[in-house]
């Protein structure tokens, strides 16, 4: 060492770095320096000498623990202060999506949290504190609460929403066209199919801006395993998506555009265009109807649906009979009388049907009620004759002076198309029309109980003919005799109803039937129904001595009703197969087959039920429209060349088939994937998944028990 | 006598021994290491996305579990009698933990710094945590070089006892002068700017930012002295100057000693204090999601 230079001293090794104290050199203590202390401090921080004179200090290794100790203890004061504080929002994983932040806008801390998880409680320390309970309500049970309208609660953990039995037949029937590939030995979900949890694709707390619905393909083929790397490559090609034939109007678009506005000719001598959006209207939100009503129909069809349904349906007519017993069936009209003529209508029938003894008698009369087939040396049917000939006289007297809903209703039970089709039915109209015909005053309702004309009851008379004629029975029903005729009074022509006394009702479609009766009632022989019943309604036609309705114009309510009442009894009724075949109701049918369809019985359009068009698939024409070369709508929807097509291919148009057996083959070309698939991908209008399939089917237009059906 | 000499043996720098490989070599092999990892890691994350199973789960499970083991290395370092490898080969593994840990770590959160007071504060936790890791990494490659060249290597905890013994030697130098009329002159300066010097302790200044600018003004002023001195208070004046020099280099250690040893209070208490956040947070995301 240089003379100028120092070297240090070494430091007494009285201490280890990991020792909690170290000496503070600042002994006193007599023969010794402060700095040359060879003892150290105990381990608990004291000097080893006797006098202690030293105060030993806190070493690094000490001091560092304080130090970490301080800041650990900090931290927890933090989280302590922090809770007490900001209470459950001290713990805040994340902004919620936009509508649930607002709508859990007004809730504080825990009651926020707690709205979508259960176990939250008020208190965040409650949550640590209560544990987990398996057998508690689930994150997916608190988002159906609010989301109960969209889903059913019993199939909302269900893959699509499906049903295990809907499920397994949708992939039954997917796996018989589709052979076995290496996907099948993919990945698995994480997840039971019948135990989906909402949160399994929704994840929240992404913020205001994430999409809170978005779904990658890569989730989709989680479940379906076949690989798809784009749609143009392996996309299937779809058979008759997005056609699917209504079952319940028939419309055929090929007849119309190559036959019907071909042959048609407007005021310039010129074939109508047959143009799409002529019927197809674009609605406000930019899509088209796809269900036209029937105003782009009555351009051309208006003038021969009115003639067809304005066609009489009878409701009754009394019968002709050959030398009526007065005993038996009274005071039987004039005009009636002299040979068998007349025919018990569909609509009497179903009437008089109730009681099992006419309609026994009905049965027995040939054809089912045809009178003019009557074998006159028939007793059998002569009778039966006269039994049903009463039947429809009381049963318009009973209409007349209780009214028809009413005395239908008694008689044959309460029936609401039934209801519906004697909704307008006047009680007046029957009651003046059967004075007419018998010259006889009857009840009428609760005013002026005047019945001077007599007939056996329907069930007397039946009874009788059963007991041979026995003219007592007809003593036991009136003993006292009140039922007795009364000359005078059916001599009395001028009688006016107690109702209308100078025959005239305020506010009676037929009025002018009503002023013709009150003209003294004399037979309106000459009542046109086409002249003066322009838009259709009841009369009464004196000549036939019928009750009938004029239908006029779409959806006539009346014939619709009459349709409806029959479209539940089977196809091999007489009543049906003679209602739907009357003129009136089979202008309906040649478009509404629907309409008397076993079981699912519908005037409006509905879907094939075989192909729940929609339920997992979406489109919207707006964005496709704004395209030059799509505007035109055929360049996706060309209409089938049928006269290239064979005829095996089932394509039959359902007009004209009145049987509400429509073909299931629609009207339309494929559409061909190629169409879509040159703007749709990756790169371009985008080939996502979901960007035409959805994953909960939708509700509307298909309830889920089209759904149940389409999984069958 | 060389600095090297005075060295005490507990203050030898901890080699490497074990390591055959060179740095280099170790650095290539530790990321390769790392990368497989990763991607075996996110093999497995992709598998659990694709089943729609929960990912999140199994990053954070991931980054629970990255923290143990960096977490370990603090116990290892309490359990040397331990046959459980060198430190130097677990401070390796601890390094590039915390790399592989940094990168679930991006993969976990939605945002760097995540929302809320809680989830936030644990993502600063985290980022500072790994911060102060990439910190001690940088200390770890420069302040041993910088602790070696200088000429003495004291234990922290003793550097304070080597100033007071500076100190004590620099009065005695003073005290063994012969009283001459030079004598005055070094005594004044001792008195006024010497004895202050050695009597003081370091200053917050220095402990950050360590400079040689007093030691330079110090000596310039001694050096300055010496046309006013004989020889025999120059041979003194230069002894003083000597213990100027070591003096500065006792503080420098201390400054960079103390880098270190803060360094390591810091990254450690946090670690703790991540850790439980992260316990806390990981029972609350488990018990709370959403099935």
């Amino acid at each position: 060492m240089r003379r100028d230079d120092f070297e240090l001293p070494v430091a007494p090794a009285t201490d280890r770095p990991s020792d909690r104290y170290q000496c503070g050199f600042s002994c006193t203590d007599v023969g010794r320096t402060a700095l040359s202390c060879p003892l150290g401090p105990t381990a608990a921080g004291a000097c080893r000498h006797e006098k202690t004179l030293c105060r030993p200090v806190a070493s690094t290794s000490l001091r560092s623990q304080r130090w970490a100790t301080a800041v650990v203890v900090v931290g927890f004061m933090i989280l302590i202060v922090g809770v007490y504080e900001y209470g459950t929002g001290f713990y805040k994983p994340g902004p919620l999506s936009a509508p649930h932040s607002q709508i859990l806008a007004g809730k504080m801390g825990g009651a926020s949290c707690a709205a979508c998880h259960p176990q939250a409680t008020t208190s965040l320390f409650g949550w640590f504190l209560t544990g987990h309970d398996a057998a508690a309500l689930s994150q997916s049970d608190a988002c159906m609460d609010c989301h109960h309208n969209e889903l059913r609660q019993e199939t909302a953990r269900n893959a699509h929403n499906l049903t295990a039995e809907q499920l397994s037949g949708m992939n039954h029937g997917v796996n018989q066209t589709r052979p076995v590939s290496w996907n099948e030995w993919m990945l698995r979900p994480a997840f039971a199919l019948d135990d989906v949890a909402c949160a399994t694709c929704h994840q929240e707390h992404g913020g205001a801006d994430a999409r809170l619905t978005s779904l990658s393909d890569a989730q989709c083929q989680t479940c379906h395993s076949d690989r798809f790397t784009s749609f143009a490559t392996d996309h299937p090609a779809w058979d008759q998506w997005p056609y699917s034939k209504t079952e319940s109007i028939a419309f055929d678009h090929g007849t119309h555009a190559k036959r019907h506005f071909t042959a048609s000719k407007d005021e310039s001598g010129n074939a109508k265009p047959f143009r799409c959006l002529d019927c197809h209207e674009k609605k406000v939100n930019g899509e088209f109807s796809r269900v036209t009503g029937y105003q782009a129909c009555a351009d051309c069809h208006d003038k021969s649906l009115n003639q067809q349904v304005g066609e009489r349906l009878d409701l009754f007519t009394l019968p002709s009979l050959i030398q009526p017993r007065r005993e038996r069936v009274g005071d039987w009209p004039a005009a009636a009388t002299g040979f068998y003529d007349g025919k018990v209508g569909p609509l009497a029938r179903w009437l008089l049907n109730s009681d099992p003894t006419i309609r026994q008698a009905i049965a027995t009369l040939p054809a089912e009620g045809d009178y003019s087939r009557m074998d006159l040396n028939n007793a059998s049917q002569r009778d039966a004759a006269e039994t049903v000939a009463i039947a429809i006289a009381n049963f318009i007297d009973s209409m007349g002076s209780k009214g028809p809903i009413v005395a239908a209703t008694e008689f044959s039970g309460e029936n609401q198309a039934m209801n519906r089709i004697l909704k307008g039915l006047s009680p007046q109209l029957l009651s003046e029309s059967s004075y007419r015909w018998h010259r006889k005053v009857i009840d009428v309702g609760m005013v002026g109980p005047k019945q001077d004309w007599v007939r056996p009851t329907i069930r007397a008379a039946a009874v009788r003919t059963k007991d041979n004629d026995d003219e007592l029975l007809l003593d036991e029903d009136d003993p006292d005799g009140l039922l007795q005729e009364d000359g005078n009074s059916q001599e009395d022509p001028l009688l006016p109803s107690p109702l209308t006394p100078n025959g005239t009702l305020p506010g009676d479609s037929q009025g002018e039937l009503g002023d013709a009766t009150a003209l003294g009632m004399k037979p309106n022989l000459d009542f046109d129904p086409v002249t003066m019943l322009p838009h259709g309604g009841w009369f009464a036609n004196d000549t036939r001595m019928s009750i009938s309705y004029r239908g006029y114009g779409h959806a006539d309510p009346v014939l619709q009703a009459a349709i409806e009442l029959v479209a539940g009894l089977p196809e091999s009724d007489s009543i049906r197969r003679e209602l739907l075949g009357s003129n009136p109701a089979a202008a309906c049918m040649v478009c509404h087959p629907g309409a008397t369809r076993v079981g699912a019985a519908t005037w409006k359009v509905t879907p094939s039920s075989h192909r729940p068009r929609g339920a997992f698939t979406k489109f919207s024409h707006s964005p496709h429209m704004t395209l030059p070369v799509l505007s035109d709508c055929v360049q996706c929807h060309s209409l089938e060349d049928r006269d290239a097509a064979p005829p095996s291919t089932g394509l039959v148009t359902s007009v004209g088939n009145a049987n509400g057996l429509s073909g299931a083959h629609h009207d339309f070309a494929p559409l061909q994937k190629m169409i879509c698939s040159a703007c749709h991908t990756a790169m371009s209008a985008g080939d996502e998944c979901v960007k035409c399939h959805r994953y909960h089917p939708s509700q509307e237009p298909f309830s889920h028990d089209v759904l149940d059906g389409a999984a069958k | 006598m060389a600095r090297e000499a005075l060295r005490e043996p507990s203050m030898e720098i901890v080699r490497y021994d074990t390591m055959k490989l060179s740095i280099r070599q170790r650095r290539v092999v530790a990321l390769v290491v790392v990368i497989s990892a990763l991607m075996v890691w996110l093999a497995g994350a992709h598998w659990i996305d694709t089943t729609l199973g929960r990912p999140e789960v199994y990053s954070g499970a991931t980054l629970l579990a990255c923290l143990v083991g960096l977490m370990a290395i603090g116990m290892r370092k309490r359990l040397v009698v331990l046959p459980l490898w060198s430190v130097s080969t677990w401070v390796q593994v601890h390094i590039y933990t915390g790399l592989f840990a940094c990168i679930v770590f991006a993969f976990h959160v939605p945002a760097i710094v995540a929302n809320g007071v809680f989830e936030g504060g644990l993502s600063i936790m985290f980022l500072v945590v790994a911060a102060s890791g990439v910190y001690g990494v940088f200390l770890s490659r420069t302040v041993p070089k910088r602790l070696t060249a200088l000429s003495s290597q004291p234990r922290f905890d003793r550097i304070q006892w080597h100033r007071n013994q500076l100190a004590v030697a620099a009065s005695d130098i003073i005290g063994e002068l012969a009283d001459t009329p030079d004598r005055s002159v070094v005594v004044s300066f001792f008195d006024q700017s010497l004895q202050p010097y050695f009597a003081s302790s370091l200053s917050t200044r220095y402990l950050l930012f360590p400079s040689t600018s007093y030691r330079r003004k110090l000596l310039a002023e001694l050096m300055e002295l010496d046309r006013y001195l004989n020889s025999e208070v120059q041979l003194a004046a230069k002894r003083l100057a000597a213990l100027i020099r070591h003096r500065d280099d006792l503080d420098y250690q201390n400054a960079l000693q103390f880098r270190l040893r803060a360094w390591v209070v810091i990254h450690g208490s946090l670690s703790v204090l991540l850790i439980v956040w992260s316990l806390v947070h990981a029972y609350l995301a488990i018990w709370m999601h959403g099935r």
